[in-house]
């Protein structure tokens, strides 16, 4: 943990100032220009350099302007004159509130994130401890799961340490035939106590493997998944467990409909980037149900996984933790999966991990009970209380209507002394965390995911902070298709309540500014409270945009791939080109043949040379022009070897899923994205990602061939 | 002054389409070649064009001229910088007359000389299947020995049959050794992968390469043509350019202009 002790020395030297900085009570005229010149000091030390601990140092300046406006609005802000301005107004601030201690303790969580290499196996492979791989499904079809069994075959491990297994709690035949067809494990029970946790308990016991490997059935790992993660575990025994990143090669729905193309860091970037390192950097990373490889001894434990939540995943690794046992978050992609195809399903599945996380703060809170180190209290406790953030966030969003249209004023003070409050304290937060976050999660995005979420979320996150012990696991669909573009707005219909709303009580409010005798109204605070609600308008209309579902027809994933291919004809023709893209269920090639395309000797089959040797596959023509670029081809019945051998190729390469690190964030040049990507959305404009034409070479030449051959006289 | 044997236990490998083959990439590369037939059959002309009716060849020198005449007369220029050598018309007496002349020590190296021992030339031979004479004799001046065989279950025993030298009772030559090419490769066939499989975890080191099956190479020695003309996308020939590069880089073959370039078959699609 570079710079924690200048850190700890600096905060402690600076704690008289940091004091002052807080409660000292100014003028709006005074506070204003203190703001400005701490925003302009942050701007001169954040430009000096882009070390760590000069983020250290914004993040104790931007947290010390936070406490400022805490302070200045619980000292002179709540005097209300009524019953009801004191309801709205104290429901504010604790609102407030709620975001403020967020803001403590992910600041604390973002601090120090930890940069974890890979700890190399040990080269006596007689020390790789065995590994049993669970495949756990209930209601996904096995065209989902089919691709991950078959990557986990294809996992590089002593074939006698390594063991695949179907969990499958749908108790399916196809399921049974298709497990005993690949060569892999099927563990199916006779009911479904527990859903998920329960169907992993239930296959603990008749497996024996000292390490457990979790993939959701839609996750496919790369092949070098175990030898990536399992070194850690070997390396120290109290080690239980190791987490990777949930990566997803489809485009969740905010990415589809909102982002509409454009490179912007997905949703769950910043958990699986800064938070997870922060948290592993406290000891605290945890489980995420996926992509993990667990140490039996530990889990037996605990008694297995937890059943009491819906997020048996975070509760077994608090668990865990709670007796002792480390965790590991190791930050590389290794598996891949499908994100949630639509609107309502995204926001299906942020419920349950909400009603989860909240059944955790209540019936295991993090803060209390044994076990935990103080910074694992903190990093647990910022993890299941975020998951509260509905209703503040719809607090948020309507306190300007109270104003406006109701004539509620919820904040004492004039529009002047609130703004040079709390300009400084917004301002200072959002650019402390675009500047350690901002390759993860763009500015404002996680409002917009926040809203998202926020009106379904109020009541089912409110029923289980009431009553925690209810609570049903629901599966999340995936590799569903959308035909038609559509707009989904039953998902989002409060949401369109509210815009409407906001815009009404600006009209209102507008009407106010311009017959302020009438009205007899501040205008400093009507223009406050306008602006507030045309911010809110803003990201609501984001937020409402995104149920506005674009078609998603592409079944299988297309990937670019360039790879020498044969292609067979009829005749006996067999010819050599270079394979451009590939799906599951078909490819496209270059158009070598010309005018040798005819319809008497149509191409039977496809061979393609793998770093794993030749994959032959049966295919028809779906474009034979002789004039095309390129030749387009659907394949026929795969066998399983067959598809093995194609996931293999499309899916488990470890460099499958490495991508350049997005450009860093920009504040502003962020907020007009999102104005383009409403004005695109709402006008249907769909940007496509324009990549960049290259020449397009032959995969191989005749030199590489014999470059190769000279390195591992391959065939 | 290479000289190059494609020979094989077996028969009907593909012998004289790779000899033929490798003899046109090595041309087209600026190599002046001479490939030359020592199996009665007396077909390899006709992959390059020599008519049916041209019944001269080497055999029909020493018929005319005597044991000890020189061959070069009998060479046929068949185009830029290649040149075939009949075995040409015989009859058994000729060919004892041959296996004679093959025995006597040093035949290649004093009385072939212009052809064997050339600095600018190199040589292709085409042997008949099994041992013969021709080969046994050509072996103290050959550099290389490419043997094809395919990818069936017979191949697995000719595997031993070559690396104990039993072929010609002693090594194929003295200096490179044997080299295989897998021919008529179709990894639709499943004894085709496993011998392939076979062969690379037994003999890596002598595996040259693999041909894939690929009619293009029958259809283009129909019509007499170069493959690439035919379909400049064959399998085959790339296959077998790779095999004639891997056999240059062997040789430490050097060309007159230094460097050798080939015309590579996916030049058309890489414009």
């Amino acid at each position: 943990m570079k710079y924690l002790t200048e850190t700890l020395i600096l905060t402690f030297l600076a704690l008289p100032i940091m004091y002052l900085m807080i409660v000292t009570p100014m003028t709006a005229e005074h506070q204003l220009i203190f703001g400005l010149c701490m925003i302009g000091a942050c701007f001169v030390i954040s430009n000096l350099s882009s070390k760590h601990f000069i983020s250290v140092i914004l993040i104790l300046v931007s947290v010390t302007m936070s406490t400022r406006y805490m302070y200045f609005r619980l000292t002179q802000t709540l005097e209300f004159n009524s019953l009801i301005e004191a309801v709205c107004g104290y429901i504010l601030f604790f609102a407030e509130c709620y975001v403020y201690v967020i803001l403590l303790l992910s600041s604390f969580q973002i601090s120090w994130a930890l940069k974890r290499d890979v700890v190399p196996m040990p080269r006596d492979v007689s020390k790789w401890p065995t590994v049993d791989v669970y495949i756990p499904t209930y209601n996904e079809s096995l065209s989902i799961v089919r691709d991950t069994v078959l990557a986990a075959q294809c996992l590089e491990y002593p074939q006698d340490k390594i063991h695949v297994y179907i969990l499958d709690d749908g108790r399916r035949k196809e399921f049974a035939q298709f497990a005993t067809e690949a060569g892999v494990g099927y563990i199916t029970r006779s009911d479904n106590a527990h859903a998920k946790a329960g169907n992993l308990n239930h296959a603990m016991k008749l497996t024996h493997g000292e390490l457990i490997a979790i993939f959701d059935c839609d996750h496919i790992a790369t092949r070098m998944f175990l030898q990536d993660t399992v070194g850690a575990l070997i390396a120290d025994p109290k080690l239980a467990l190791i987490q990777t990143p949930h990566h997803f090669y489809s485009p969740d729905p905010i990415q589809r409909n909102l982002y509409l193309g454009r490179d912007i860091p997905a949703e769950n970037e910043l958990f699986y980037g800064p938070v997870q390192r922060g948290n592993d950097n406290w000891d605290a990373a945890f489980f995420c149900g996926s992509c993990a490889v667990i140490r039996r001894k530990a889990l037996d434990e605990i008694g297995g996984f937890a059943v009491e939540t819906v997020t048996e995943d975070a509760h077994t690794a608090l668990r865990l933790q709670r007796r002792g046992w480390k965790t590991a978050y190791l930050n590389k992609i290794l598996a891949a999966g499908l994100a949630t195809e639509r609107t309502i399903l995204h926001i299906i599945q942020r419920n349950r991990w909400a009603r989860g996380m909240i059944q955790i703060l209540r019936l295991d809170n993090p803060l209390f009970g044994r076990g935990l180190t103080f910074a694992q209290r903190l990093c647990y406790l910022s993890a299941t209380m975020y998951f509260l953030f509905a209703l503040p966030r719809v607090v948020f969003l309507l306190v300007p209507c109270m104003y406006l249209t109701f004539g509620i004023s919820v904040l004492h003070g004039s529009a002047a002394i609130l703004l040079a409050y709390a300009l400084p304290h917004l301002f200072m937060s959002y650019y402390t965390s675009s500047r350690i976050n901002g390759r993860n999660r763009y500015s404002f995005w996680g409002e917009i995911y926040d809203i998202l979420l926020s009106f379904p979320l109020v009541l089912p996150t409110l029923f289980v902070l009431i009553s925690p012990r209810h609570g049903k696991f629901n599966v999340t669909d995936k590799g569903g298709t959308i035909e038609k573009a559509y707009f989904d707005a039953h998902a989002v219909r409060p949401h369109i309540i509210c815009a409407l709303f906001l815009v009404f009580s600006m009209a209102f409010g507008l009407t106010k500014y311009f017959m302020p005798h009438y009205f007899n109204v501040q205008l400093g605070a009507v223009m406050l409270n306008i602006g507030w609600a045309l911010f809110n308008l803003t990201l609501l209309i984001a937020a409402i945009c995104v149920a506005r579902e674009t078609p998603n027809k592409r079944k299988s994933q297309r990937l670019d791939l360039d790879l020498p291919v044969l292609i067979y004809q009829e005749s006996g023709i067999c010819s050599r080109s270079t394979l451009r893209d590939i799906s599951m269920t078909g490819c496209r090639i270059d158009n070598v043949l010309g005018d040798m395309v005819l319809n008497d000797d149509p191409v039977t089959d496809l061979e393609l040379a793998t770093d794993h040797g030749p994959v032959n596959i049966r295919v028809e023509m779906i474009s034979n022009s002789a004039f095309s670029d390129y030749l387009r081809f659907d394949f026929g019945e795969v066998d399983i070897n067959t598809r093995r051998e194609l996931v293999r190729l499309m899916f488990t390469r470890p460099d499958t899923w490495q991508r350049k690190p997005y450009r860093q964030d920009n504040i502003i040049v962020s907020f007009f994205t999102i104005l383009a990507c409403i004005w695109d959305s709402l006008t249907s404009t769909r940007k496509y990602r324009s990549k960049g034409k290259t020449p397009r070479k032959p995969a191989q030449s005749v030199e590489d061939v014999i470059k190769s051959a000279k390195t591992e006289d391959a065939l | 002054m290479p000289v190059i044997s494609v020979c094989s236990p077996k028969g009907g490998v593909g012998k004289t389409t790779l000899a033929s083959n490798l003899a046109a990439v090595f041309s087209q590369s600026g190599a002046r070649v001479i490939a030359v037939d020592f199996d009665p059959q007396n077909s390899l002309r006709l992959y390059f064009g020599v008519p049916l009716t041209e019944e001269r060849g080497f055999i029909t020198r020493i018929a005319e001229n005597g044991p000890q005449a020189s061959w070069i007369d009998a060479v046929i220029n068949v185009g830029k910088n290649l040149f075939v050598l009949p075995f040409g018309k015989s009859n058994e007496a000729l060919r004892k007359q041959l296996n004679a002349i093959l025995l006597e020590p040093d035949f290649f190296k004093t009385f072939q000389a212009p052809i064997f021992q050339n600095p600018d030339i190199l040589v292709i031979c085409d042997f008949p299947p099994g041992y013969s004479d021709a080969l046994k004799a050509v072996a103290p001046v050959t550099d290389i020995s490419i043997v094809p065989l395919l990818a069936d279950a017979a191949s697995v025993s000719l595997f031993e049959t070559l690396e104990n030298n039993e072929l010609i009772d002693g090594p194929l030559n003295d200096r490179l050794g044997y080299y295989i090419v897998l021919n008529h490769i179709d990894n639709r066939v499943r004894i085709n992968r496993e011998v392939q499989e076979f062969a690379r975890q037994n003999f890596a080191d002598r595996i040259l390469g693999v041909v894939h099956a690929d009619t293009s190479v029958q259809e283009a020695a129909a019509m007499q043509k170069p493959i690439a003309s035919f379909n400049s996308s064959s399998s085959a020939a790339f296959d077998i350019e790779v095999i004639a590069r891997k056999t240059a880089s062997m040789l430490g073959f050097d060309v007159k202009q230094g460097t050798m370039v080939l015309n590579s078959a996916n030049s058309k699609q890489g414009e």
